[in-house]
Formats: C-alpha cells, structure tokens, sequence
C-alpha cells in the first residue's frame, strides 16, 4: 500500500492507527523512516520526540525498503527486517528477524536536537523509560533479545549529544521483540503482552470492520485511492483519553495535531452506511459546548482551543447526510439531548454574531470564522455578511425545526422554519446581485463582489432551497475555464488578480475540500454530471500526488506569469499530507458523488 | 535601593493584581542593550517595530499591556500592547506612577488611570487624552481585531505563534476607533491600531475583558475609585499574611509580597476540561508563565498565616494522576516528571507554627495525596530497597549543576534530605489524622536516614550511582542540603557541613551561598545551579543552618543575600559576584526570590544576630 516500491509512500500518508499516537513516516529531505509519538501541534521537524530508524547487523547500519499496509510496517534488508504494529491504546510493538534496530533521535540541525529527551533511565519494574517532557515518555520493555540505550550528556550545552537505542537479536534466535509504550505520567509495564501477529491481526479486524461499517463502496477504479483516504481517517481517529472526551478525527498525525470544530463534521460527509456514526461525529464538539453555546475552535490531547472559534458546518453535514440516508438514525433520546445543544450554539450566532438590522443576518468577525482564511472578499474588512454564513445558519435552523418537530414541539419547529424560509429569501434576494452571491458590509452598508470559490458554497443549500435560476447560473459560472482546471477548481478565479498559487490558502490553488463542497452542492442542486466532472479531476490528481489538502495547478503564476514560489515540505502549507479534511472530502467524492 | 509599593518602578516588576492576568509592564529593551531609564520617566518615541521573531527586537520604549502567556519560555513578547496617551492625534510625552491598586499616566494635556477590577477585567480612564493601542501582527498569524456592536473592539491574539489572549474593549464614556484591515496576501490584517478618545466632556472609559463575551452587554465593571479601593484592601490582606521581618526589610518585604501576590493565578475559569485546577504561584509572569511544582512549598514557608500557607503547599496536589505530579503546570500543558520533593521541609516548618487546631486542619488535607505521592517516589525512582534515586537532570530542580556530569539515575543526598524530612511530615500528619501508620512512616524516614549517612565519606556526602553503586564526589550546593535535617545530623558532620558552607573560597559569595563551589571546574558566577546564587537554595541551606544551629554563619548569610537583593531585587537567581546581568524588563521580583526574602529576613529578624552582621 505505501513503500518503496509502492505507488504511493509513507511520505503522503503516516503509518499509524486507530487510537493511536505512534506515528511513523518517510522523511522529505531523505529516504529514511522516522518514529514519533504525536500528541501535539508541533512540526515534524521541530518536534523534539522523533527517532529517525536504522536496521543493524552486527552494528552495522544496512540500507533498507520498506513496505507499510493497514496493519504493520516492514522494514526489509538483506539480512532479515523489522516489523512494527500498534495497539488501539498506547502501545508500539517492534519484531526483528535476523537483524537489529538502531533508533536515532533526530538531533542535528536543521531538525531541532537532542534537547527534547530529557533522560533514558532503567525502570524499578525492569523496564526502560525515555523522558520527552510534555511531548510524552516511552516506557520501553525488552519481550526478546534486548536492548542498549546509549545517551551521552554534553555538559556544556546542557542536553544529550545524542540519544540512541539499539534493539539486539538474541544469539539463540536472531530475533528481537520489545513493546514500547507512550504516556504523559506515570505508567509501569503490563504484566502479559499479546503476540505481535494478534495486535497486527486486531489492526486490520479493526480497519476492515471501521470501513465496512461506515463506508459504502468506491466508484469503480477507484478502490486504491479509497483505501488509501479510508486509511488516512481511520488512523486520525482518536480513543477517549487527555482532552478528547470522545473518538475524533485529527487534521494531521505530525503537525497540527488538532481536532478541528467543523472538520469533525467535514469527516462525517462520508460515513453514509453508519448515519449514526455520521451524526455522533457531528455531535462530538457538543460535548465541550460553553454556556454561551459557542463551541470552541479545536480539541487536542492537551488543549481546547477555546479563544476562536470555527463555521456552524455541523448542519451542512446534517443536511448532507439526510439527504442521502434520511432521519431514521434521530432517536428520540438524540433529539432530546441535542436539540438544546443546536438551538444554543444557533442563537450564539443569532445573538452574538446579529448583524444588527432587526432580523437573523449574522456577519463574521474574522476569516477564520467562515473557514476561509484569505478569501477575497474580505479585502474590504469586517464584520461581513457572506452567503456561506447565511447558508450554515439556514441549515442550522432547519436542524433544529427537525429536531423540534422529532420531539413535538411542533410550534417551535415551525417557528425556526419560518426563519429559516426568511433567511433564504434575503440570501437570494439580498446578497444576490442577479450574477453572483456577493457580501455585505455591515458597517458601510456596502456590497462586496469577488471571484472566489466561496461564492459558490451555498449551492450546497440544494434544489429545494435554491431558486432553478441561481443554480443554473453558478453551475454554468464555475464549469468555465477560469475556475475549472484539469485537477479541480481553483479558489479564486484565474482571472482575478488576486489569484496566486504561492503561500496562500484560498486564494487560487486548488484545495481539495473546497472542491468536494462545491461537488456537494452541485449534486444536491440536480447537477450531477458537473458535480462529477469536478469530482474526477479532484481524485485523480489526488491518486497521482497524495492527498493533499491543496495544489497549484500549474508551475507558472496566472497573474505574472513568473514561477511559482511555495513552501517546501515539511511545513504548515495546503502541500502538506496525510491530512483527514482533504481524505473526508475525497471519500465523499469517490463514494457518493462518483458513485 | 529599588523603589516602593507606593511607587512601583514597571521595568523592574509589573502593574498586576492577584488571580489576573493581566499586566503592564514598562518596556525599555534592557535584555537588548544596557540602558534603564529612571523610573517613572517615559518619552514615547514611535510605533515598536515587532518583528516575525519577538525575542529579537528593538521595541518603543513605553509602557506595554499583556497577559501572562501561559506554560513554557519567552512568553513576555506575545501578545503585547503598545499603550500611548494621546492628543490630538499624536502620541504625547508622559510620567507614570504605579501603585499596587492602580496606574495613573500623566501628561500636560491631562491623565490616564488604569486599575484591575475583576480577575478578568481592566478599567482605564482618561481625562483631557486618549489612549492608544498599537499591536503589529505576525503573518499568518490567525491574530485579528474587530470593531464591535456596541462599541466593543475585540482583540484576538491568541494565535498558534502568539498565545497572548483575547481581549475585549468596551467604551463606557468617550470613543473608540479601530485601524486593522484584511489584507487578503498577508492572510490576515498587519497591526491592529486602537484609540479610545475623550467624549465632550473631556472623558473616555474602557472596561477591557478576557476571553469571549456572552453577550454585548457582558462586561462587569465596578466603579473605577471602588475597583482601586478593593484592591488596595485586598493587597493589605495578603501583605498582612506575612509575618514581621523588622523595620529595616519592611519596604522589600512589601515588594516581595506585592509580586508574590500578582503571580498567584487563579485556578482555569475554562468552562471545560480545565487545566490549572487550584490557585497556583506562577515563577514568574513575564518570562515562564507557570507554576513550578517544587517551588509552592517553599513559597507557603514565607507565611506566617497557616491557612494560606496549607492553599500554597497543597495547590498542586488537585494535579496528581497515578500518583505523579506535574513539575510545571500553567493553562497549558502539564509537565509531568519529579521534581525535588519540598513538601516535608515546607510541611514540618508549618505544623510546627500551627496552633492545633490548624495543624489538624492541615493534616486532613494534605495527608492522603502526599502519602501517595511518596509512595510514588519508591515506584518510580527506587532500583534498590530503601534506596532513591534521580532519573533525569530535571528532577533535582537546577539542571545546570555540576550534578550533570555524573551518570544518570543517581543516589544524591539532597534528595535523601527530602525525603527524610517528607516521612517525617507524613508521620506527624498521620498521628493528627489517626491513621495508625505514624511509627511506619517514622521507621521509613529513619531508613532513609541510615541510607544517607551511608553516603557521608568522612568529609562531606557524596553521590552515588544507583546502577554502577560507583561514589562521586560533588561540589554543587546541592550535595549540602541535608543540613536542612539540622540536629538529625550528627554534630561532626553539621559542624562539618557548616565550615565547608561558611568558606568564602568554597560556598559563601558576597551575595549568600554559592550553588557550586568556586573551586569547582564546573563552577560559573553566573549559572543557574551551577555557581549563581539561588534562592530556592538559599531558603534550604541557610533556613538549615538556622535549624542546625549554625545561627552566626547563617545570619551572615542571609544578610549578604538580603543586601544583594535590596540592591538588585528579590530574584529568583543572583550573580554570585561581580554585576548582574541585565534582566528582561519587569522581571526582577520573582516570588522565589521574594519567598526567600521574607523567609530569612525573618529568620534574621527573630535570632537577633540582624544588626550584628
């Protein structure tokens, strides 16, 4: 699946697994694997926990392939390999054949050093633990052969020259075994330990029944790239522990390792054989609602970001999932529970984000309320009123009618469909210029027109909301050239002169799900064969470069027409992998859009 | 001399009030470039240039509005506020005076006042001026700021690269205007540009607010001369909670107290999963932003009042998972590893002060999660029976010391001195609470003993590797400690103790006890743990030789000490000769310092030996 010799490597996807924070991947500057434990934003090559991993024979460091599938990676030498595979708790599992492993904390610049450890010290129980700080410890335990921890102090910096650990084969065998578990306090080694084929065998039960479960199957020819975003979100996904209070999706393994508000819900879109699995992933953020009924920006395992705050996406995930699989998943205990919960999170935005003009209008504070963090149509400033936000809060509103109408309280239930009949009749009416969806300054009352991507998004509202004509005319609008590239659409119009493919986010390079919301509402809007067209270009970029959350489409700028001039990976860019927004949206595409 | 509480110098110790964050301080770049202005004369030059990297720059001279950024180094550049009065448009030149209840600014035109109400609120207000906020944002940032309904300006810089909180202005009397646009190629605005202006009547007032509003009309507010009130009386109830250090160390004891009492945080308002989870001491606000675990028991022996010093000693037991305690702990990230276990020294010197019935009340709180946290210690750190150990050169609280050259997990008698005396605490509170395992905790604390004495070499105590068993002699400060057991100790050994401690080639500086003796290779006057003077070390050693009865050569050493930081503040850390290096602004009163302070003034105070040394 990822490797040598595989189509993909474990540059554009990390091994890990389900509730799991061990990570492993290829590096970008050199061909070698790296191990770490994940638990916090920092990049991977900032982060100070990170092993970079050798075979040995005899000492002798070898080179190697490696090959990764679901369950276990594989590190192969002439002389034999190493094997690794996870458990859904804490711990790492390492078996080697006829061969050694040196681990290396990467320590030498420019990928940060050695500091990070903090000390390598036998245990009273027999074991030995590695010391990372607040990163984490691993508690390392000999099962066969054994191992030597060398961690030399240089006393004039104040660190470790150098930490190493080198698992030995046993002279009788040839073979080494040792668990290796990560945690954040104290923890002393278990008493039995499973087989390694067991653990990797519960790897991939795991994988096949998450997939199974929740998935529906690919477009045909597309199962590698299916398999392979399936991969990606079944192994972000979290066990209750630290600050995650239930199973959530992370945005990356090693950098950013946040659970993201809306992309809880962004990773819901495709779990169409499990709704109630869909619908739990949209509830999930509810569970760190504030009394105000805002809900914080992300969850981390040491964090929630409490200080920003993310768009009301909870219900455009809904309306999806609704549309495509109907309301029977609601139980009546979900309704009684939830429907509260929406209301107060609907009238933080009525109340708290009110655009003051005696009705539901609500505007933005910042760019990163909407998503779109360098869109366009905020050249203009703030607080703005944008289609997107009026198409959340119409669909949040329709949530709720629908939840008060399951419990009923048929009243109120027709109360917020009225709102949210009234709110659409101002979309279309004022923020719709008769050509495009446009926004609107609060303060200055004037409207802003711009050439982005975003003022595309309400079509995910659908045909039973949106007038025939707005649609025809942004689906007709967004299939032109100046959107419609050979990989997808970009952000902002090629023909604005806004558009750049360089360092920015939205404002022209081809972001992945920003095309999927763009399919989804093409196709919730009737046109299917767009939504499609869209959708293929997406995914077969997606299969040829990784799933990436965002490309150029070209090597030239459409404005200067001079090279385009991006980060480099590893940083925090749209180019940077192994991301569960852009593998969310490619399975939407891949099982409900392409079907 | 370094100023009073009645006239705060804001280079060397922030405007604050206990349980808030916020702060402001006066920025002069002194870890930039020598220059310190006096204090109180401030000439606004133009807008600071903060660059993408804060720690390496030239900032305007004046006066800065922050928070304490939590957990982790260098947060004193995040987040921060350029305050200016203004007139008629333009920045004017100012006087401040700073007091523990509020800060006034004065220019010709006329004056700002800016008080702490609530723990989140800050009031200011201005007559004849307006203010000025100026704050330059990183790129991509994900920092904004926003004019408001209701005349609210919203300032968000809790970025991933800032941490420096959200804020909230709300004009009550007067103007406010916002200059922060949205550059779409920048990905967000490049500075956020503030001014609350005067009303007609020559007024403006602003309540700023932390963290997200409910609604507009959120921010509680008292009147501003009764919010001044209020914390006055509230810093005279915690000065009061001191005990008496004499006339002549009356003034820093106010001091000390007065930046102990702006570090006590407030345990997390998060409405979920909060962190901080009891009112903590933070090291410092303007350069660590959290609580160090080691350091609250020490911070409870300056107090004279038991109940307070019970809320200090216990504040991080609310932290304990597994048995482990965090070392660090702020609003962010705990960090879990050992630290030097202070609780016995802190707790013995408590009951000892305590009437009973305090003692007991101290015992029912403390007792349960320390016993458990000292088991925790035989767990994790114990390769041998009734024998302890360090696993890392974090754990013994001065990683800097010559400790560091020897081979890890390793045998050291400061930490058998520890805990020594925490069996010795946990048996006393186990006979108040009546458990019955008052003798078992005795018996250990004797074992532990015999252990150390086994690390006595004749001349001094030695280390010992607790795999190799191999002995290595130390000259750092902390292979002194167990004179903290004071009588426990055979005589020869205190008397032994004493006179290497009361060498002034060895331990004894100009300024109190070196943490390394100058005769070591790996001694420098300036390193933390490692030849400065430290005064976590200095409330342990010479606290010690008070208890051993060495009372001339500790007196001599706690006035030394007290005379430096008279001069150079109550540090946490002092060169122990020559000059001190210039400090980051605001950052010369650290409550460990300031603990120290009152503690051995006290000390001084009480043997009588004050004037004769």
């Amino acid at each position: 699946m990822f490797g040598t010799r595989e189509k993909h490597t474990l540059r554009q996807a990390a091994f890990s697994r389900e509730a799991s924070f061990w990570t492993l991947y290829e590096d970008f500057r050199e061909p070698i694997l790296g191990l770490t434990v994940s638990k916090d934003g920092v990049m991977l090559d900032q982060r100070s926990n990170t092993f970079l991993l050798y075979p040995t024979y005899n000492g002798m460091i070898l080179p190697y392939t490696y090959f990764a599938d679901i369950s276990h990676l594989r590190i192969e030498t002439e002389r034999g390999n190493v094997e690794f595979c996870m458990d859904g708790i804490d711990q790492l599992r390492i078996r080697g054949r006829g061969v050694g492993l040196r681990m290396v904390l990467r320590a030498e610049k420019p990928f940060g050093s050695a500091v990070g450890c903090r000390g390598v010290y036998p245990t009273p129980d027999g074991a030995w633990e590695a010391d990372f700080g607040t990163a984490c410890k691993m508690l390392f335990v000999p099962l066969a052969g054994c191992f030597h921890a060398s961690s030399p102090w240089n006393l004039e910096k104040g660190e470790f020259d150098s930490v190493e650990i080198d698992f030995i084969p046993s002279a009788e065998t040839g073979a080494f075994e040792s668990a290796v578990h990560e945690h954040n306090d104290f923890r002393a080694r278990d008493e039995t330990y499973a087989l390694f084929d067991e653990m990797r065998a519960k790897s991939q039960s795991d994988y096949d029944s998450f997939v199974e479960k929740n998935l529906k199957k690919p477009a045909k020819g597309w199962e590698d790239l299916y398999r392979y975003a399936a991969y990606v979100i079944w192994s972000h996904r979290t066990r209750v522990t630290g600050k995650f209070l239930d199973t959530m999706a992370r945005m990356h393994l090693v950098w950013a390792n946040y659970c993201m508000s809306w992309q809880q819900s962004y990773n819901s879109m495709p779990m169409l054989n499990n709704p109630e699995e869909a619908w739990r992933l949209q509830k999930v953020m509810f569970k760190y609602q504030i009394p105000n009924g805002q809900i914080p920006a992300s969850v981390s395992f040491y964090d929630v970001g409490v200080g920003g705050m993310q768009p009301a996406f909870q219900a455009l995930a809904f309306d999806w999932i609704v549309s495509r699989c109907g309301d029977d998943f609601l139980t009546a205990e979900d309704c009684e529970e939830m429907y509260p919960k929406f209301v107060g999170w609907l009238n933080f935005w009525l109340s708290a984000r009110n655009a003051g003009h005696g009705d539901d209008r609500v505007f933005i504070f910042s760019a990163h309320e909407s998503g779109w963090d360098d869109l366009s149509l905020y050249q203009k400033g703030f607080p703005i009123e944008t289609p997107d936000l009026f198409a959340y809060m119409i669909m949040l509103m329709d949530l709720c009618a629908r939840l008060a109408g399951k419990l009923g309280k048929n009243d109120e239930a027709e109360a917020w469909s009225r709102r949210s009949k009234r709110l659409l009749d101002t979309l279309v009416t004022d923020l719709w210029d008769g050509e495009q969806f446009v926004g609107y300054l609060t303060a200055t009352g004037e409207t802003v027109k711009c050439k982005s991507l975003a003022m595309f998004q309400a079509l995910v509202l659908g045909k039973e909301r949106l007038p025939q004509r707005i649609i025809d005319e942004l689906a007709e609008q967004v299939m032109r050239p100046e959107y419609l590239t050979d990989i997808g659409l970009v952000t902002e119009s090629l023909e604005s002169p806004l558009c750049h493919f360089g360092f920015n986010f939205v404002l022209g390079r081809v972001v992945t799900p920003c095309n999927m919301l763009t399919a989804v509402g093409l196709y919730r809007c009737g046109k299917i064969e767009e939504a499609r067209e869209i959708s293929r270009r997406v995914c077969r970029n997606l299969y040829d470069n990784g799933i990436l959350l965002g490309f150029a489409p070209s090597d030239t700028e459409p404005v200067t027409g001079e090279p385009v001039v991006t980060w480099e990976n590893p940083t925090g860019s749209d180019g940077w992998p192994w991301t569960t927004w852009a593998a969310s949206a490619a399975l939407v595409m891949l099982t409900a859009i392409m079907e | 001399m370094i100023g009073s509480v009645s006239g705060l110098d804001l280079t060397r110790i922030p405007f604050g009030r206990t349980r808030s964050r916020f702060m402001v301080f006066e920025e002069n770049n002194a870890d930039r470039e020598e220059r310190r202005p006096g204090p109180g004369k401030v000439m606004r030059q133009e807008y600071p240039v903060q660059r993408e990297d804060p720690n390496d720059v030239d900032f305007a001279r004046g006066l800065y509005f922050a928070v304490c950024a939590q957990g982790g180094a260098a947060p004193r550049r995040r987040g921060l506020v350029d305050i200016a009065p203004i007139y008629g448009g333009e920045p004017i030149p100012y006087t401040y005076t700073a007091t523990p209840s509020h800060l006034r600014l004065d220019t010709d035109k006329g004056g700002v006042r800016i008080a702490l109400d609530t723990a989140k609120t800050m009031r200011i207000e201005g007559k004849g001026v307006g203010v000025r906020l100026y704050v330059k944002l990183p790129f991509m940032s994900m920092m904004n700021a926003q004019l408001l309904p209701s005349g609210v300006v919203e300032y968000n810089l809790r970025s991933v690269y800032a941490g420096g909180g959200v804020f909230f202005f709300k004009k009550l009397k007067g103007e406010i205007t916002l200059d922060s646009k949205f550059d779409p190629a920048l990905n967000g605005p490049a500075y956020v540009h503030a001014e609350f202006l005067p009303d007609e009547n020559g007024v403006f007032e602003v309540a700023a607010y932390s963290m997200s509003p409910d609604e507009w009309g959120y921010i509680e507010y008292e009147d501003f001369d009764a919010c001044v009130d209020s914390a006055e009386r509230e810093f005279g109830d915690f000065l009061a909670k001191f005990p008496d250090v004499g006339a002549k160390y009356q003034g820093m004891k106010e001091l000390s107290a007065y930046a102990m009492w702006i570090s006590y945080q407030a345990k997390s308002s998060a409405p979920i999963l909060p962190t901080l989870k009891s009112d903590m001491i933070y090291a410092d606000m303007m350069r660590e932003g959290q609580a160090r675990a080691c350091e609250q028991p020490l911070y409870s022996m300056a107090l004279s009042d038991t109940d307070e010093a019970v809320k200090l000693l216990g504040g991080n037991l609310a932290h304990m998972q597994n048995g482990m305690l965090p070392a660090t702990i702020s609003d962010s990230t705990p960090n879990f590893r050992a630290f030097p276990p202070t609780f016995g020294v802190a707790a013995l010197r408590l009951l000892k002060n305590a009437d009973a019935g305090a003692a007991k009340r101290a015992a029912d709180a403390l007792y349960g999660p320390l016993a458990e946290h000292y088991d925790w210690w035989f767990k994790s750190h114990s390769l041998a029976k009734d024998r302890l150990s360090y696993n890392t050169r974090d754990e013994y609280g001065f990683s800097a010391s010559s400790y560091s050259a020897l081979p890890f997990p390793i045998e050291t008698p400061d930490l058998y001195a520890y805990m020594i005396l925490y069996a010795e605490a946990l048996a006393e509170m186990s006979g108040l609470v009546g458990d019955g395992k008052k003798d078992g905790w005795a018996s250990s604390s004797a074992r532990l003993l015999d252990t150390l004495l086994t690390l006595w070499d004749g001349e001094r105590f030695v280390c010992q590797g607790a795999v190799s068993g191999r002995r290595y002699a130390s000259d750092s400060l902390l292979a002194y400690l167990p004179v903290m057991l004071g009588k426990r100790l055979p005589q020869d050994i205190i008397d032994a103790l004493a006179g290497r401690l009361g060498d002034e080639e060895t331990f004894l500086s100009p300024y109190g006890f070196r943490s390394e003796s100058r005769v070591s290779s790996g001694f420098d006057t300036a390193a933390v743990g490692r030849g400065a003077v430290d005064a976590a070390l200095q409330m342990m050693a010479t606290g010690g030789l008070f208890d051993a009865g060495a009372v001339d050569l500790a007196a001599r050493a706690a006035a030394r000490l007290l005379t430096a930081m008279e001069e150079f503040g109550a540090r946490d850390s002092l060169t122990s000769e020559g000059e001190q290096p210039v400090r980051r602004p605001a950052d010369d009163f650290n409550p460990i310092g300031c603990a120290a302070m009152i503690y051995l003034a006290e000390k001084l105070h009480t043997c009588g030996k004050g004037a004769a040394v």
